[in-house]
């Protein structure tokens, strides 16, 4: 079997049958030294499970040199034997999507601009603000009662986060004495 | 599915196209077969209960030991066989001709030569193949299909009552052979294996090598020709061992995987250019299913 390299997939089929006896029936050294190296990429298959609620969805995410290129159900899961839900089936766009904004944008108050600005500074910002407003509006007792709360500040969880990134914020907002604390983790 | 949309008009596509006439000529063949009484004597076919025992038990269901054939039919059978393949294969008509005159002189016994296939006695094979100094390439190539007939009527015999194979191995429930390729379905992406020699499928879990089990991510891979997207090779760097694969939307009952096991011929090449290998299909790696190799093979993948 002598076939070039340009349209080695086509040529291949022009005698598919008679290549094929050969394919079944020899070994497969002389063959593949016949025909020229053909380019291929390489997939890695993993499974992991959702992130998003307590179903616990089992996935297969593919990846091509370290880049997620696809996210499916695994059909193998006894939980949900290849199917999503619709945020599920979207979380490709977690891990891919060109409108995902990559640098922090700052609008401060009465602005109508957003400015860009470092995690240095947004982070420390944060920080102080909370801390600002969690010390003006902290509440020790109330009717005699220790409450240690904040009315001044609400927490609401997104979405895309994940069942480890929640735990952390439940447990930042509550250490901060936040009473207001909700999650947007419905479908 | 977001990146990997199935290609309906791949190259490759065409040329498995291609072999539409010769695919609908063994189906017919096929489809002949099954109006003649293949089986003097059935193979021996346990309890429901016992079946599914066995298949637990990652024991496959044919043992070939007591079957009989009817020597007329397994004769007309390989001659209209060869018949078939002469119309398609006109460049190898005379090696087809030497088999059928082999066949016709009595130098090869059909029914003899039929159950050593069946029975899997690959040396006495190549013997046959020696001594009557034929093409190797084309006379295991008959030899698979000539059973074929035989072989599937025993799948569909053995496999009767069993709605739900209780089955986990990466090799044919039925006649012990490795997958010869696997079908991912587009829509639930359940993955499909099939048997070349009996035309048995059974699902096994995608994300494991069939041969040796491996379930590592790093060292368990998917090969893509450049854009082919619906056309995948899973190589095991484990076992050295692959496994073609096509993601298609046809439904695995209506999946003419003949075609698309011959016409995917290139996915062999490129396999074999990296260095995995197929082991030979004219042979089980295992003789029977009662053997110590199976259970040492079993316990050897389990503990690994």
């Amino acid at each position: 079997m002598k076939i070039s390299r340009r349209g080695f997939l086509g040529a291949a089929g022009a005698s598919t049958l008679g290549g094929a006896i050969t394919l079944i029936g020899l070994p497969k050294t002389a063959k593949a030294a016949s025909v020229p190296e053909i380019k291929t990429v390489e997939t890695t298959e993993s499974t992991t499970i959702c992130p998003y609620c307590g179903v616990g969805c089992g996935l297969i995410v593919s990846t091509r040199e370290g880049k997620v290129i696809n996210i499916e159900g695994d059909p193998d899961h006894p939980i949900n034997e290849g199917s999503l839900c619709s945020k599920g089936m979207a979380l490709f766009q977690v891990a891919v999507n060109e409108r995902r904004l990559q640098k922090v944008k700052y609008r401060a108050p009465g602005s109508s601009e957003w400015e860009e600005k470092s995690w240095d500074w947004t982070l420390s910002e944060i920080a102080k603000r909370v801390k600002k407003t969690r010390d003006a509006t902290f509440l020790k007792k109330e009717d005699d009662k220790i409450v240690n709360r904040t009315n001044g500040i609400a927490c609401m969880g997104g979405a895309s986060l994940d069942n480890e990134e929640c735990y952390l914020l439940s447990k930042f907002a509550r250490s901060v004495g936040i009473t207001y604390l909700e999650h947007q983790a419905r479908i | 599915m977001n990146n990997q949309r199935i290609n309906s008009s791949s190259e490759m596509d065409g040329n498995i196209d291609k072999l539409n006439p010769f695919a609908s000529d063994l189906k017919e063949f096929f489809e002949s077969c099954k109006t003649l009484p293949l089986f003097k004597k059935l193979p021996l076919r346990d309890e429901l209960e016992v079946r599914k025992q066995r298949l637990s038990g990652g024991r496959y269901l044919f043992r070939p030991c007591g079957i009989g054939l009817h020597p007329n039919e397994s004769n007309k059978i390989a001659l209209e066989l060869l018949e078939l393949l002469k119309k398609h294969l006109c460049d190898r008509k005379d090696e087809l001709s030497a088999i059928a005159d082999a066949m016709i002189q009595e130098k090869i016994i059909a029914n003899d030569f039929l159950l050593q296939i069946i029975k899997n006695e690959g040396n006495q094979i190549r013997k046959v193949i020696r001594d009557n100094n034929l093409a190797e390439d084309i006379f295991t190539f008959f030899a698979i299909y000539f059973a074929r007939p035989f072989r599937q009527f025993a799948s569909e015999y053995l496999l009767e009552g069993l709605d739900k194979l209780n089955w986990f191995s990466g090799y044919c429930p039925v006649c012990g052979h490795w997958p010869g390729l696997g079908h991912i379905n587009s829509e639930g992406g359940q993955r499909t294996l099939w048997c070349l020699s009996c035309n048995s499928k059974w699902n096994f879990k995608r994300t494991q090598c069939a041969f040796c089990l491996n379930e590592d991510h790093q060292t368990l891979q998917i090969l893509n020709p450049e854009n082919e997207e619906s056309y995948r090779i899973q190589i095991c760097k484990k076992c050295k061992r692959y496994l073609k694969e096509v993601r298609s939307i046809i439904e695995v009952k209506n999946f003419p995987f003949d075609k698309y096991y011959l016409g995917t011929l290139p996915l062999d090449v490129i396999a074999e250019q990296k260095g995995y290998f197929q082991e030979s299909m004219l042979t089980v790696r295992y003789e029977n299913s009662e053997g110590n190799e199976l259970l040492m093979y079993r316990q050897k993948v389990e503990f690994d």
